[in-house]
Order: C-alpha cells, then sequence, then structure tokens
C-alpha cells in the first residue's frame, strides 16, 4: 500500500513538473477527422466497386443470362466478376472496422452495420450505374491512352473469352431458326458464324439484321447451338463501339 | 510521510466535484483535480486489474500506466459524458494488451456474440442479499470462467457498473453485454457445482 502511495506520488510529481503532458484538443479533433476521412473515402470507393461491377455485367451483355433458366443462371456465376466482388467485400469490411471506432459503430451489431454498409454501397452503386456515369466516362476515355483507368474500362468491355459458350453479336442473316451473325468486338477470335437457336424460338419475328444479340449456347463443329439469346438494347446495355488497341 | 492529496493541497474526502467536474477542471490545467480522479480511481482500477492478471503481474504499474494515459488523453474526453467507463476502457485495453503479450489470452480478435443483435432483458432489481450472494459466487469462480465472461461478471457484479456503460467499456453492443453476463452466470453455476462436491469429500 506504501509502495502504491509512492507510485502515485511519483505520476503526481511528474505531472506537476511538466513531465507528463496532455495531448492537445487539436490532436482529437484531427484524428476524429481521419478516420471520418478514412470511412468516407473507403465507402465512396467501394461504391464506385459496386457501380463498376454492375456496369461491367450490364455492358458485357451477361446480366442476360439471369433470364436463360438453370444453365443460364451456372453460367452468370461462372462469368460473374468475383475478384472486383472480393475487392469490394474487402473494403466493406474495412468500412464497418472504421465505423466502429465510432460509439454508433460498436453499439451496432456487425451483421447490421455490414450489411447497412453493404445496402448502401449496392443502392448508391447501382444508381450510379442507373445514371450512365461509367457510360460517359468509357465514352471519353476510348480513345484516350490513359493508363490503368482505360485499361480497367476497356476490359469491362471486352469480348467474351472465346469458346466459353457465350457472345454478343451483330445479326448479319436470318434464315427459318439459324442466323448468321458476327462478333461485335473486332478483337474477339472468329468473326462469322452461324447460330442455331432453340426450337419454336420466334427469332424472324423478333430479330431483324443489324440487331445486336447476346447468346448463350453449346459451340458445334458446325454452328453455335443456343440455349438462349436476347436482343440488346442500346439504352440499356450501352452502344459502345470498342476500338481495337494499337 | 505527508499523504499525495497533501502535497497538491487538496483533500479528497471534503472533494464533493463529479468526476466529470473534476476531468473538466483537469482539461483547464488543474493538476490537483486529477490527484483527485487518482485518488478515487486507483483503488478501483487496482482492484479491477486483480481480477483481470494474475498475481505475478505488476499491477501497481500497469494502473500507473493507465493514470498517465489518461493525463495524455483527458482532453479527448467528452465532458458530457461518464468520466468512469472512459478510464476502465483505457485500463481494460491495458490489462489485455498485457495479457495478449504474454500469450495468456484467449481474447478472441473475432467474436460472434458481437455479430447479431440479442434482446435480454435487463437483470431484474435483486434484494441486497441476493447481490451479495451473487458477487461472492463471482469471486470464488472467476478463475473458472472463459475470460469474455469473466470481464463483464467483474464490470456488473464487483464494479457495479450498467450495461450500457460495460458496453462502451468493451466497445460492444449493450445486447451482446446482456448476453454475456446471461451465459456466464450459468458457465458460474455450472462452475460452482464442480467445485460443491469436492468440497463436501
Amino acid at each position: 500500500m506504501e509502495d502504491n502511495h509512492t507510485h502515485t506520488e511519483t505520476l503526481l510529481a511528474k505531472i506537476q513538473a511538466g513531465e507528463i503532458v496532455m495531448r492537445p484538443r487539436a490532436y482529437f479533433y484531427a484524428r476524429v477527422s481521419a478516420l471520418v476521412a478514412a470511412s468516407v473515402a473507403a465507402l465512396f470507393v467501394s461504391v464506385l466497386l459496386a457501380s463498376f461491377i454492375a456496369f461491367m455485367i450490364r455492358v458485357s451483355g451477361e446480366g442476360h443470362l439471369l433470364r436463360f433458366g438453370g444453365r443460364g443462371l451456372g453460367a452468370f456465376v461462372m462469368f460473374f466478376p468475383w475478384g472486383w466482388f472480393f475487392l469490394d467485400i474487402i473494403l466493406l469490411l474495412i468500412v464497418q472496422r472504421l465505423l466502429r471506432t465510432f460509439s454508433f459503430g460498436y453499439r451496432t451489431p456487425v451483421v447490421w452495420l455490414v450489411g447497412g454498409v453493404a445496402v448502401v454501397a449496392l443502392v448508391v452503386g447501382f444508381a450510379i450505374d442507373a445514371a450512365r456515369v461509367h457510360d460517359r466516362v468509357f465514352e471519353r476515355i476510348e480513345h484516350s491512352d490513359i493508363p490503368f483507368v482505360g485499361d480497367i474500362y476497356r476490359f469491362a468491355h471486352k469480348p467474351p473469352p472465346p469458346g466459353r459458350g457465350i457472345c454478343r453479336c451483330v445479326v448479319e442473316s436470318i434464315v427459318g431458326d439459324t442466323i448468321v451473325v458476327r462478333n461485335d468486338d473486332p478483337r474477339a477470335a472468329t468473326s462469322t458464324f452461324a447460330i442455331v437457336l432453340p426450337p419454336g424460338a420466334p427469332a424472324t419475328s423478333t430479330l431483324k439484321v443489324g440487331d445486336r444479340i447476346f447468346v448463350a449456347g453449346d459451340k458445334g463443329p458446325r454452328e453455335f447451338r443456343a440455349y438462349g439469346f436476347n436482343r440488346m438494347d442500346p439504352d440499356h446495355d450501352g452502344d459502345i463501339d470498342v476500338v481495337p488497341r494499337p | 510521510m505527508q499523504s499525495e492529496t497533501a502535497s497538491f493541497g487538496i483533500t479528497a474526502p471534503a472533494d464533493t466535484r463529479s468526476d466529470e467536474e473534476c476531468a473538466a477542471l483537469v482539461q483547464k490545467g488543474d493538476h490537483e483535480a486529477y490527484a483527485t480522479l487518482v485518488h478515487r480511481f486507483d483503488p478501483k482500477l487496482m482492484r479491477y486489474g486483480r481480477k483481470f492478471l494474475s498475481e505475478k503481474d505488476d499491477i501497481e504499474d500497469i494502473v500507473q500506466d493507465v493514470f498517465v494515459s489518461a493525463y495524455q488523453n483527458i482532453k479527448g474526453f467528452d465532458v458530457s459524458q461518464r468520466f468512469s467507463p472512459w478510464i476502465y476502457r483505457i485500463a481494460h485495453n491495458a490489462f489485455v494488451n498485457r495479457l495478449r503479450k504474454q500469450k495468456r489470452s484467449s481474447f478472441p480478435s473475432l467474436d460472434f456474440d458481437t455479430f447479431l443483435a440479442h434482446h435480454v432483458a435487463p437483470e431484474p432489481l435483486q434484494s441486497e442479499r441476493e447481490q451479495a450472494e451473487m458477487r461472492e459466487l463471482v469471486e470464488r469462480g472467476l478463475s473458472k470462467l472463459d475470460p469474455k465472461y469473466k470481464e463483464v461478471l467483474i464490470l456488473y457484479y464487483l464494479e457495479e457498473m450498467s450495461y450500457k456503460e460495460i458496453a462502451d467499456i468493451l466497445q460492444v453492443p449493450t445486447g451482446t453485454v446482456g448476453i454475456r453476463i446471461k451465459r456466464g452466470k450459468e458457465a458460474l453455476k455450472t462452475a460452482y457445482q464442480d467445485i460443491q462436491p469436492q468440497h463436501g469429500r
């Protein structure tokens, strides 16, 4: 007990002598400001990433796969940009970690906090995509040589990998249930090929030469047998002509 | 020996100012007000430390470090809030850091108790006798408990903090405090039942 009194005495004497000093109030304001800025910045990047994922799915046409039944759903899962998605999840976890330094953050259960931040990122992300922000950015930079950002946008609009069972193409001719198409991207491996539409597909009544379509199917030795196709809407899917890189 | 209170020209027992009033004075540079706070919280933090750490730990040194840290950071304390959870938070971090440094801790960095909302009604009012019994049970069975249950029971029964104050100290949702107290009491009863037959032999 005597020892403890000596400790306390020493501590208070050090304070009195100015050996132990208080941090200024500005330090705490700066710390809180830095935390708020970091949280807002991480949330902003997360929202931007969510909107970019929505943009990628829309302009690549892969969103159409969701209308092609079970096989389409499987293909959608396979082509989903999981790398970007997991990057966004990491950012959301960083945001929730930063928010937990504030009292409202640690008082909220983790699931609610992560869920709330994810809902904000998704809603604002989809709103940004619906406002066609990325389409306008892409139009501006597609002819320029801006490194990194330009590459990311060109990557978003890249043609589907050859032989993976999906294609984005333009109708050149229609004969019964067979249509001849060319890839809408000059970077694609095969430029012109025939697609056999699913039995009973009202191809001639709904399609016309020049339409851009998104097709999912099985590549055969002579033709591509589709299990689902959809006409792409320039207003919804974006009407971007991709210029091959020099 | 001259008492430390006397050396600052104040008499702690006569000081009727609240902790928050003292903290506000310290923020303005009043060292004597800090001496009052040290005298008020030194025995409490020592007791908290003794429950949290083992006898081998130099609890006095850790508590002194807590007071140094509290003084350095006192301008970050919001005087409209209660001072007690704020300084206990600093002490809690210091004790947990000591346990982690010695790798004696099983404090999880990811705790599923904080994931979901738990609706736990606050403890019903207990009589003095019931509370004393519970305090004794907590004192006797603490060593058997998981640290995450141990800390809430110490704060609730021995330090007499509210759920909200404990939530602020541990930085977890209030529902998590409730569920840990409930589970801690159950674990304590099980531990006590295990102890009883051994005592009977």
